[in-house]
């Protein structure tokens, strides 16, 4: 059960990110999602029943037309792999950086 | 000679279009010995990752040619990158997957590009991590693991704020 690649594999859509786009303004109806799109309504419907089942998207059980709602939690968990990557490179590179200015710098005991 | 530290101007870019990481950067060295520093393990063992105590196993820069460097963190811990050189352009280009062990498993559709060009004596680089792939990869990422993903509620509203311009 590893929900970040479902997270991954549901993002890896530019449909699937449009709709994420759209519902991070606020709730809209399968409707709304789908008026952007040239495809079928129900092309759209297989699209945020990829988003539910990742739990990037839930609907409400109340009102009628069953609003979709974006849910954070599993961008949580793509967010920090893509910040623990990024730091974990910006680390290195400072470093690097720091290396490279020692070893241009005349006298400096580490080599050369 | 000693110019500011400040002046390597570092940037991410998360674009909205691929789940891809970019960072850029200028380094105030010539691309010769940018290269030297990148690809000899005896080198690199000075600027890799967490740097307590680095093991440089494998270095084969070349095409199909293995990586692998064990770092000891000073309570023991051992953290094992590793990976694979998918395609070498001796100072232009280092393509190779990227894993973490325990965290990020071995996959050719995630890699990392780095890029490298001499402008006016500097070099200006720029690398791409390559995300797509992670949906058939079966690591699982603790947000509580070794290095650093405790930031990682910050970003949310910055990958949404870029999935909202997209």
């Amino acid at each position: 059960m590893d929900s970040l690649s479902i997270t991954l594999s549901a993002l890896a859509d530019p449909t699937r990110r449009a709709i994420l786009a759209r519902l991070a303004q606020g709730e809209a109806s399968v409707n709304e999602l789908a008026e952007p799109f040239e495809m079928t309504l129900a092309a759209v419907s297989k699209h945020i029943k990829v988003l539910e089942g990742a739990g990037l998207v839930s609907r409400s059980k109340q009102a009628q037309w069953r609003p979709c709602k974006l849910e954070a939690g599993p961008m949580r968990d793509v967010a920090g792999l893509v910040e623990s990557y990024r730091r974990f490179w910006e680390q290195n590179l400072d470093q690097l950086d720091a290396y490279l200015t020692k070893l241009q710098t005349p006298d400096s005991g580490t080599r050369n | 000679m000693n110019a500011p530290a400040t002046q390597n101007l570092f940037k991410t870019e998360l674009p909205e279009d691929k789940p891809v990481i970019i960072m850029t950067r200028t380094f105030n060295a010539p691309l010769d010995l940018l290269w030297t520093v990148w690809t000899q393990p005896e080198h690199v063992a000075y600027w890799w990752g967490p740097r307590e105590d680095n093991e440089i196993v494998d270095y084969d820069v070349r095409k199909g040619g293995k990586w692998r460097i064990v770092s000891s963190m000073s309570d023991g811990t051992k953290i094992v990158f590793f990976g694979t050189y998918l395609d070498v352009v001796p100072k232009t280009l280092i393509k190779n997957t990227f894993v973490v062990e325990g965290q990020f498993e071995e996959d050719d559709r995630f890699y990392e590009e780095h890029r490298f060009e001499e402008r006016d004596g500097k070099v200006f680089y720029r690398s791409t991590a390559y995300l797509d792939s992670f949906e058939t990869r079966q690591g699982v990422i603790d947000s509580g693991m070794e290095w650093g993903a405790n930031a990682a509620m910050a970003k949310v509203d910055e990958i949404l704020a870029r999935l909202q311009r997209g």
